[in-house]
């Protein structure tokens, strides 16, 4: 194992990468069935497929953590221009990240007195 | 978060200006985009994107540099952790093809513009009791070596296979490159912060090189007293090349070995010495007049002594090796030509304003040392209001 995989297995924990081999083992079942690829299969193919694997988990990540960082916006907040106190909502939109379009869920405060939202995802 | 209301990712961003400020043209970025990262970009908006973020370091590098020159003159000098042991700043200019901007598509007006371009390096080097190379290097006494550097030499005699020692020289470690299309006002200003960024005026050695042009040494008058000012050993020799070719026009060998001469007498740093012999071949012609043609050997003559003279204080080669100096502005030439390969070129013209500032910001941050695209992307502040809509976004129920 190089040691930059190394390095990278070292940021988690082992149920963790227990998980990410059990994810692995699952996808390969379901994509080539119990005896594993055939014969003829080119490492190119595997490569595309982990590689998609990757993208489509880093999404989930992305999103999921996203989220949750989002949650803590649950408090109103004064809006920078009049300083009332605005109640948040969730504005949903897409942002192109380097593995994909994550459904980003950003706590949105609309400022009726000003028209205008404010977005503290920004800071 | 340190998001805006972009529709890339921060990361996205910086990978899509970096391909911009690095490839040949936005649309080989765009491909080369889409084959690493998998992602389909407009060569329009790389365009986008890159002079944005140039923007951005332009804006970022100016207040930094405001308040640079705004700070007490009582204010500590910066210190470098580790110090540093030579600090070696190089100036140099460059040209780019331009267009005059807001006109719509296509060029309008193409002229040419000088950007500027400096280079900060962070050095090692001996110092030494004695000339640790009194003798010309042979890169320099051979005519095969040289005719890289100068034309019309005479035909060179078999291939020179000999490697001039020059581990006495300096050596470069860490490199920060300023570029812009300012005038010399403000970018000497420019370079004064970025070395003080970089803890060089506490430096223990530190030099400043340059080649003849007059606003480097106002420069370094100004903003870098402190420093040793260094003429580039290479700009004396085309001088002195062009001197000779126009002396000896009937026999090439005769004007080589004169021109050798001229460069051994300045590599020891005897340049009076070679304004004396100079000035005996003028005194064997007669005057220039005011209509005396530009190659004329008389005017070539008066010319090279001129600048000779005004450099003469800059040329004291002998003293600078001892003192473990560079001698040659060769890391500068080649942080031209880095700069060059994205922005020079018959088919690129830029916009005389923004879209040339911004390349010239982008491609320097990319070609220097350390982060500083990602320092900066990673840093700048997101907006907090606007947000772009969802392009297939439902109709709202009511």
């Amino acid at each position: 194992m190089s040691k930059a995989v190394e390095a990278r297995r070292a940021k988690f924990s082992p149920e963790v990468l227990a998980k990410m081999q059990e994810l692995g083992r699952m996808i390969s079942a379901e994509k080539y069935g119990p005896d594993g690829p055939p014969i003829k299969t080119t490492w190119a193919e595997i490569e595309d497929a982990g590689h998609e694997i990757g993208k489509l988990v880093a999404t989930e990540y992305d999103q999921l953590v996203q989220r949750q960082h989002a949650e803590k916006y649950d408090d109103a907040r004064c809006c920078p221009q009049c300083g009332k106190a605005v109640r948040p909502s969730v504005k949903h939109r897409d942002l192109i990240t380097r593995d994909g379009t994550s459904d980003l869920s950003e706590p949105e405060f609309r400022c009726i007195a000003c028209e205008r939202s404010f977005f503290p995802s920004a800071d | 978060m340190g998001i805006d209301g972009d529709r890339y990712s921060p990361a996205v961003i910086e990978r899509i200006t970096a391909t911009g400020g690095a490839s040949t043209s936005f649309r080989i970025a765009a491909k080369v985009i889409e084959l690493l990262m998998d992602l389909k970009v407009a060569p329009r908006t790389v365009n986008n994107k890159t002079k944005n973020i140039g923007l951005e370091l332009k804006a970022s590098r100016d207040k930094r540099t405001d308040a640079h020159c705004r700070r007490p003159i009582t204010a500590e000098r910066n210190v470098a952790q580790p110090a540093v042991a030579l600090a070696a700043v190089q100036v140099d200019g460059g040209r780019m093809q331009t267009r005059t901007a807001g006109r719509g598509p296509g060029v309008h007006d193409p002229h040419w513009r000088e950007n500027k371009n400096a280079g900060f390096y962070r050095m090692r080097g001996d110092c030494f009791d004695d000339d640790p190379h009194p003798e010309l290097p042979s890169c320099f006494s051979s005519k095969k070596q040289m005719q890289s550097l100068l034309s019309g030499l005479p035909e060179s005699e078999a291939v020179d296979n000999e490697k001039p020692d020059l581990s006495w020289r300096p050596e470069s470690l860490v490199r920060t490159c300023v570029a812009s299309m300012g005038d010399s006002e403000r970018f000497g200003e420019l370079m004064s912060a970025e070395a003080e960024q970089r803890g060089f005026y506490s430096a223990e050695r530190r030099a400043f090189l340059g080649d003849g042009l007059k606003y480097n040494w106002s420069i370094q008058q100004k903003h870098f007293d402190s420093f040793t000012p260094i003429l580039d050993f290479i700009h004396p020799i085309e001088r002195l090349h062009e001197t000779a070719k126009v002396l000896y026009r009937d026999d090439v060998q005769a004007g080589w070995e004169a021109c050798l001469k001229w460069i051994e007498l300045c590599w020891q740093g005897d340049v009076e010495e070679v304004i004396g012999q100079l000035e005996a071949e003028q005194l064997e012609l007669e005057p220039p007049s005011e209509d005396t043609a530009e190659d004329d050997p008389r005017v070539k003559l008066a010319e090279t002594i001129g600048y000779l003279r005004g450099n003469v204080s800059r040329m004291d080669y002998p003293s600078y090796r001892r003192g473990g100096l560079p001698t040659s502005s060769c890391l500068i030439e080649s942080q031209v030509k880095e700069m060059n390969h994205r922005i020079k070129g018959s088919e690129k013209f830029w916009d005389d304003g923004d879209g040339g500032e911004a390349i010239n910001h982008v491609r320097a941050a990319l070609i220097s040392d350390g982060d500083q695209l990602h320092d900066h992307i990673s840093s700048r502040p997101g907006t907090p209001y606007t947000r772009p809509a969802r392009k297939n976004r439902q109709p709202a129920l009511t």
